[in-house]
């Protein structure tokens, strides 16, 4: 069947097998930043936004997806233009191995949109979706405080 | 993985259930859609997506607060009315399900119609004397204490549509309680429960004692509530509840603890949430 | 000691960005499974479903006739070389007891045949009709039962060997031993005023890389072979796999781009052979990525251990004499199965140097349950646990605080010890005295930051219903393997003065990449981002043991350094040239060189000179490097747990980790390196653990039911590094990536008894195990689990809490009954005479 989405500001219409698992469908068609961790909902490296919110793309059916919006990282920004929490993960090393780091920067996107103010628990609670075995999350935690607190023009 | 080849999309009820009905092409409902993912749909050929029919809703209605079938757990665990009915028990239990990419995915009806390990609202609506509107061939509502009985797929018809839960205002003097145990936050429980005292002057005049996890159904244990009901609550007659609690519970080996560890941690959990429900109705114990 | 001036450095000690850390959160890097191959085959691997059988029969042809399904092998197709997975150096330590493919399965998850299809799906169908008869044999399911005198006999194939001289003996299942002794143990345990003897065990558990073992192989335009694999050991893999196929090396060509976390499972060459001989079979690309339920069954494990310690101290703290023993289960392979056991007492040993009475006998035997390999810690983990516990319990039966009685007894700079001559990697150790140990100051600096002093008022701010507890151990490791591993880099300038630097190492998400770059930026006066770092090819890169044993910085750093300094030679000679000074007279700073005299030429204009102008010639070297000593990184951990009085929950909230790692050569990626361990530590002390049914298999192989720590279940952490300067590292620098996860198994079980007076012997530290310490029920002895209660029953695979609870009548997973006699009379086995296989029952001849 045709699903119509948008990714990441486009509008897109591809004919794909409704059953097939979102996850499998974004990466076929290039959105390779979304990665696959354990196609169980557990491990949150394949988080996207739908609508806005974030959502596990491994525990949905492309059918799901119809008339919504996804956003992924390649919608975030550039390597030349990078969202300012794509530069703040780096600055402050919270990046290590990198395959969790896509999800994760959605789940803090999808917090700071609507909480431009969050405090370290709420932080800790948006991105509790996103396992990560090689940082134990502290620097991430920071980066995403700090990101907040630069938006907020603090520093 | 499946022969899924159609979604649709109604946008009401009757148009769900019309499409349900039609059995020429084997459908089922589809919401959040966490579980559907990951188990095999068999034969199913359809899937009819209800999220699109305006059943997300969380509101005020009287005496009662009504939340639609597809409201999702993150909205259930953040909205100003769950918090403030019952303690915000619902709001509680709500936010400690799964992590947030999920809960904003799993839906308040998909976690009460199918029973299985993650099912942590059935006890709220079973400590708060909740019910569940079901469209049939016409509207029921059923109560959570017969709605959990067994497991309500078995007993929905393939054209029932979940649609609302329905939970009665709480009074002044009362208080509720909802204590998971897991290994980690946002894991699966170890144990739920949810209690739920009602006072008048300082009678205990109801209560309620739900829990899950546990046993094969979450379910009530109304002897213990009886311990308590018509009296003077005293620290000897909430132990009392909790030992009978636990003595009435045949709790179960599995990997995620044993039979008797889980028999002393229901003892105490159920004390301990007793004495925070009649702390939080002003009740001194 | 000399402590270097960090004014004298430009690059080396900063916090610069990581040079592939921008593409990595653009979602640009690229991982194996992020390549387009071109009609690729997708692998699937059939599991057994038994512990231990012989495959009498395999009928492929139903599975031959799904459309899409290309290829199938089975044993029958394939080359029986016996080899080792543990991609280590050559020779290798590890027995060599595997084959790609076997007429027999050892464990649950073990690998029967390989499926190659267009689609997943059909390579899922065809494992679903493919019939394979077995013949099921009694399996082992715990090390003690292997030991047994005639338990069944895991490895009876004939070719099952090692290839260098160490006991192996697989036909009593026994995998590796090895046993020394210093000094006098009865003339120590004598002089002691207090002795203890306790049993200590450590639990399976997943490294959970969140990239699982990926491969994909193709042949080129050359026919040669070519790997994309996530490994942590390029050069390995492409001698291990060559040695597999039985083709030339040359024809082999491996390729490692980003990896998303190793952890030490990806030392193991795990899926490349199989993906690369159905490439030979098909001619087509192939990829094998495992799921998560085979990274869990059927990749690779942190080796469960049993360790009976036995300590005796005087009054005033001196300690007389420490007895170690352990048995280790390795699985139904021997991958690293000689040598973590042997770090359980080489990493864990020296810190209590001033012994002189020691004894060390180490088991490892093979059972039909999941395979051990290396895993961070790679043993000091397990012998941390038994030793930091059983120095907390002396220091208590001593009357002592714990801190005071390790800075009595605790290794320090000058010093030596015995075991580090004693216990090597499959040889002898090398002799070293301790160079760099800032162990004191990191003490000092943790009880400062921990309040350690003020513990007690702290203690009774713990919430209602819980009791707070403190707990602490002291660490070392390791740098490189020495005398064993070799690193070598080469480097290359380009017309811009912008450089090729080209590493074996190999970096899995650790930064070594920009470390690298770090160290060569700080030598030739440039800086990180004149660098393109490549690692790794074995078509390009030189080579590289690869990343394992706390190598990367300190030994491929040194290579960097090394390569660094020759090629600064070479610009400073054609700068003198330029500039008509000796070279001698120049220095190399801010990119460019300088004489005397203030003139300078840039570097980018002794390229062009070099490259195109005068006395052409192409800058670049390549040097290698081995080490001759393993300076260990030195750390003191402090922790605070709160115990839930109604469930017995541990909670950790606070946990401080100080670390001597020398020079850290990133400040920023070496804190983030210990921050991942401790949280890993602490997972698993709290929660990881395999649980196993009663037939061996592994029922919680998912994330949702094997839990590692999220942000809601985080602790405050605080990381401090405390320099020293380890002269023979690159700029002074250590390890600092295993250490850590070394601590939190001590740190939390000392603070849980500190906190209710439990003993915990046992990982993890549930709250069930708690509890019912709490209530008397365990006495905190590692327990042996009754026969018919050793097992969970299964799940139901559709999880559902109804029907699993009916199920479930039985099932256990019950650490904490307490069967005295049962536990006694098991452990009179383990008492006799430690000769030299002291760990199996006395009785049994000694062989060799």
């Amino acid at each position: 069947m045709i699903i119509q989405v948008k990714i990441n500001g486009i509008d897109k219409e591809w004919d794909v097998d409704p059953g097939m698992i979102l996850l499998d469908l974004l990466r076929d068609k290039g959105y390779k930043s979304i990665k696959r961790g354990c196609d169980e909902g557990y491990c949150g490296a394949c988080t996207i936004l739908l609508d806005g919110q974030a959502a596990k793309s491994c525990v949905m059916l492309a059918g799901q997806a119809h008339k919504r919006s996804i956003t992924t990282v390649e919608g975030l920004g550039t390597m030349d233009e990078p969202h300012l929490l794509q530069k703040t993960f780096v600055e402050h090393g919270a990046v290590q191995c990198g395959y969790c780091i896509p999800g994760m920067l959605l789940s803090s996107k999808a917090l700071l949109d609507e909480n431009p103010n969050p405090t370290e628990d709420d932080v800790k609670e948006a991105i509790d979706g996103n396992l990560c075995r090689c940082t134990g999350y502290v620097k991430q935690i920071e980066a995403v405080l700090d990101t907040a607190s630069i938006m907020r023009g603090e520093n | 993985m499946n022969n899924l080849k159609e979604f649709y999309y109604p946008e009401n009820i009757a148009e769900a259930q019309k499409l349900l009905r039609d059995e020429s092409v084997k459908k089922a409902i589809i919401a959040g859609g966490t579980s559907v993912a990951l188990l095999n749909t068999g034969s199913v050929e359809g899937m009819v997506d209800i999220t699109r029919m305006g059943l997300n809703y969380i509101k005020q209605d009287g005496g009662f607060v009504k939340i639609g079938a597809t409201a999702v757990v993150e909205e259930l665990a953040r909205s100003p009315i769950t918090k403030n009915l019952a303690n915000g028990i619902l709001a509680k239990a709500s936010s400690e399900i799964a992590s947030r990419p999920l809960r904003n995915m799993i839906t308040m009806g998909g976690n009460i119609v199918q029973l299985r390990i993650w099912s942590d609202l059935p006890v709220v609506l079973l400590a708060l004397d909740g019910q569940i509107k079901v469209q049939g061939d016409e509207e029921r509502t059923i109560p959570a204490d017969d709605f959990f009985r067994e497991q309500p797929l078995k007993t929905l018809a393939h054209f029932d549509i979940v649609k609302e839960v329905v939970l009665p205002k709480t009074p002044e003097t009362s208080g509720a309680e909802f204590i998971k145990l897991s290994k980690t936050k946002g894991d699966y429980a170890i144990m739920s429960l949810a209690c739920y005292l009602e006072f008048e002057e300082k009678t205990c005049t109801l209560a309620r004692i739900a829990l899950s996890s546990v046993t094969p159904l979450p379910r009530r244990c109304k002897k213990a509530e009886k311990v308590l009901e018509g009296k003077q609550l005293t620290p000897e007659l909430i132990a009392e509840a909790a030992a009978v609690t636990r003595e009435k519970t045949k709790t179960i080996s599995n990997i995620w603890g044993s039979a008797e560890y889980k028999s002393v941690v229901l003892e105490n959990l159920v004390k301990k949430s007793l004495l925070s429900c009649a702390d939080k109705a002003g009740i001194q114990i | 000691m000399a402590v270097k001036i960090k004014d004298e450095l430009n690059v080396v000690g900063k916090s610069v960005l990581k040079v592939d850390g921008l593409s990595l959160a653009c979602g640009k890097a690229k991982f194996v499974d992020d390549y387009e191959l071109p009609e690729c085959l997708v692998c699937k691997v059939m599991a057994s479903p038994f512990a231990h059988a012989r495959i009498k029969k395999i009928d492929k042809t139903r599975a031959l006739q799904i459309p899409g399904v290309v290829e199938i092998i089975t044993h029958e197709d394939i080359p029986r070389v016996p080899h080792t997975t543990a991609g280590q150096g050559y020779p290798e330590p590890s027995p060599y007891d595997t084959f790609t493919l076997d007429n027999k399965v050892r464990y649950v998850g073990d690998r029967v045949l390989a499926v190659a299809a267009e689609t997943e799906e059909a390579a899922l169908e065809a494992l679903r009709v493919i019939e394979v008869e077995y013949e099921e044999l009694e399996p082992v399911l715990s090390a003690r039962d292997s030991m047994k005198e005639g338990a069944p006999v895991i490895h009876d194939e004939p070719e099952a060997h090692v290839i260098i001289p160490v006991p192996y003996e697989p036909e009593r299942n026994l995998a590796a031993h090895v046993d020394f002794k210093i000094g006098d143990m009865e003339k120590g345990f004598a002089e002691a005023d207090v002795v203890l003897e306790k049993e200590y065990e450590t639990q399976y558990a997943q490294h959970c890389p969140m990239e699982p073992h990926i491969a994909a192989t193709w042949l080129d335009e050359n026919n040669r072979l070519v790997i994309l694999t996530s490994t942590q050991v390029p050069f390995h893999v492409r001698r291990i796999v060559a040695e597999r196929l039985q083709m030339p090396i040359g024809k082999v060509r491996v390729i490692k781009p980003r990896i998303g976390g190793g952890f030490g499972t990806k030392q193991e060459v795990l899926v490349e052979d199989v993906c690369a001989f159905l490439t030979l079979k098909t001619k087509r690309p192939v990829k094998y990525e495992m799921t998560r339920a085979e990274e869990f069954i059927s990749s690779r494990t942190r080796h469960p251990q049993i360790l009976n310690m036995k300590v005796g101290a005087k009054k005033d703290g001196t300690l007389t004499a420490i007895s170690m023993k352990i048995i280790m289960n390795t699985g139904a392979y021997g991958s690293h199965a000689l040598t973590v056991m042997c770090n359980s007492g080489s990493k864990i040993l020296p810190m209590y140097n001033k012994v002189m009475n020691v004894d060390f006998c180490g088991d490892t035997v093979y059972t039909n349950m999941p395979v051990g390999g290396a895993y961070r810690g790679y043993g000091a983990t397990q012998g941390a646990f038994a030793m930091e516990v059983i120095m907390d319990e002396i220091a208590r039966e001593l009357n002592m605080d714990p801190v005071e009685f390790r800075k009595i007894n605790h290794i320090r700079s000058g010093e030596g010890s015995p075991v580090f001559a004693a216990l090597g990697e499959g040889k002898a150790g090398v002799e070293q005295k301790i160079g760099s140990c800032g162990l004191d100051r990191c003490i000092e600096r943790a009880l400062e930051e921990f309040d350690w002093e003020g513990r007690e008022e702290r203690r009774k701010l713990a919430p209602p219903g819980k009791k707070r507890g403190f707990g602490m151990c002291i660490l070392m490791q390791g740098s490189s393997i020495p005398e064993i591993d070799m690193g070598a880099a080469s480097m290359k300038i380009n017309e811009d003065g912008s450089f090729n630097l080209l590493v074996g190492a190999t970096d899995l998400g650790t930064g070594s990449d920009t470390v690298l770059a770090q160290v060569a930026a700080e030598v030739l006066g440039i800086s990180v981002d004149d660098f393109i770092v490549y690692s790794s090819d074995t078509d390009m890169t030189p080579f590289d043991v690869g990343a394992y044993a706390s190598s990367t910085t300190y030994l491929s750093g040194y290579a960097v350094k090394n390569c660094a300094e020759k090629v600064k030679m070479q610009i400073l000679k054609a700068a003198g040239d330029m500039l008509g000074v000796d070279p001698y007279d120049l220095t190399i700073e801010n990119k460019k060189v300088t004489d005397m005299n203030g003139n300078s030429v840039t570097i980018a204009e002794v390229a062009r000179r070099a490259l195109y102008e005068r006395d052409q010639h192409q800058i670049g070297a390549m040097a290698s490097h081995i080490t001759h000593k393993s300076p260990p990184p030195f750390a003191a951990h402090f922790v605070e747990v709160d115990v839930d009085e109604n469930t017995g929950f541990a909670e950790v909230k606070k946990y401080v980790c100080t670390i001597d790692c020398g020079t850290a050569i990133n400040p920023k990626l070496a804190e983030g390196q210990c921050e991942g361990a401790i949280l890993n530590g602490i997972s698993y002390a709290l929660t990881e653990e395999y649980i196993f049914n009663k037939k061996g298999r592994m029922m919680n192989a998912d994330f949702g039911s094997y839990k590692i720590f999220n942000t809601a279940d985080l602790p405050e952490m605080k990381v401090i590094l405390v320099p020293t300067y380890e002269e023979t590292g690159p700029y002074g620098a250590k390890s600092v990536s295993e250490i850590n996860i070394n601590g939190a198994l001590p740190a939390i079980s000392n603070a849980i008894f500190d906190a209710v007076g439990v003993r915990l012997r046992t990982a993890p530290f549930t709250g069930e195990k708690i509890l019912m310490g709490m209530l008397g029920k365990n006495n905190g002895d590692p327990q042996v689990k009754p026969e018919e209660e050793a097992a969970a029953e299964e799940v139901p695979e559709e999880n559902n809490a109804a029907e699993e609870n009916n199920s479930n009548g039985n099932g256990v997973n019950n650490n904490n009954k307490n069967n005295g006699s049962e536990n006694r009379k098991d452990k009179e086995g383990l008492s006799g005479e430690p000769a030299s296989y002291g760990n199996y029952p006395a009785k049994k001849k000694k062989k060799r």
